[in-house]
């Protein structure tokens, strides 16, 4: 107790403030860029947020991040030998088209596209399209990695 | 400036008794009432920044899990030659996953507990101290 007493008004924490306020500032700062470029390029893109709920109250959170940029994250649905079909993590469908640069990857190494089935986990690293499909640049097969830590 | 005159008037006047340790004591309470008022702000802020800690680290949590952006940084560590090849479509797509909004709740309410913390212990010393009476 008497560190703790030392310690809330030392010279660290004032630093740590310093610190975690220049951090925030930035990220405002970065998240009124994805705001306005969200806004502008990807109109109703963003699925449902988060809910916080409790006695009383129910507050859905809006998505922070920009869905179908330059990557995506999901399990295919459909495979075709010119492009996939995924659902990602927030319910939507992505379409992701195969092209000749398209490089394929498991966990084992280099793959062909007949390494893709249904109910796989991928991560797409791609260039986005006007019509809201991904060239990919990158496919790459995961193992059923990351589970939600946090159930909704 | 004092000049004579008024010197000569203070010597003649008598103050009341215990005047001095009334004034510093009225100084005392005063203080210790901002302090108690400053207090029970920062209480608030400490407790409200407490309770809602909680809901947004797993709201971070959750962000990050939906956003995809540990699946894209775990690419730095399973495939990392990739992840160096593609590493401008990587960047982006780590950019643009990162939940910017879940971020600046955690570390809004982050520093408004650490603020209060810091805060809150020199005006409870003040707040608890005894006052003296004349």
């Amino acid at each position: 107790m008497e560190q703790f007493k030392k310690l809330v008004p030392s010279e660290k924490v004032r630093q740590v403030l310093y610190g975690l306020g220049i951090l925030f500032v930035a990220m405002l700062i970065f998240h009124a860029g994805v705001v306005t470029g969200s806004h502008r390029h990807f109109p109703g893109k963003a699925g449902p947020g988060f809910g916080l709920r409790g006695p009383g109250f129910n507050v859905q959170l809006p998505r922070g991040f920009i869905p179908n940029g330059h990557g995506s994250v999901g399990t295919i649905q459909n495979v075709s030998t010119s492009s996939i079909t995924l659902q990602t993590r927030d319910g939507a469908t992505q379409t992701v088209l195969l092209t000749d640069k398209t490089s394929i990857r498991t966990q084992s190494g280099a793959a062909s596209s007949t390494a893709l089935s249904v109910g796989q986990q991928v991560i797409i690293l791609g260039t986005p399209n006007d019509d809201g499909t991904i060239s990919a640049d990158l496919i790459r097969a995961t193992p059923d990695s990351v589970r939600n830590p946090i159930k909704r | 400036m004092t000049s004579k005159r008024d010197m000569a008037f203070f010597t003649k006047v008598e103050p009341p008794q215990h005047l001095f340790e009334a004034v510093l004591a009225y100084i005392a309470l005063a203080r210790r009432r901002a302090a108690r008022i400053r207090l029970a702000a920062l209480g608030t802020v400490m407790v409200v920044s407490v309770a809602a800690l909680v809901p947004s680290i797993n709201y971070a949590i959750h962000e990050f899990y939906a956003s995809g952006f540990y699946d894209y940084l775990s690419l730095f560590f399973s495939d990392s030659s990739v992840a160096f090849g593609h590493w401008q479509e990587l960047s982006l797509s780590l950019a643009e996953s990162l939940p910017s909004l879940a971020v600046l709740l955690l570390l809004g309410f982050s520093i408004a507990l650490l603020w209060s913390l810091r805060r809150i212990a020199p005006n409870v010393r003040m707040a608890m101290m005894p006052i003296q009476s004349a």
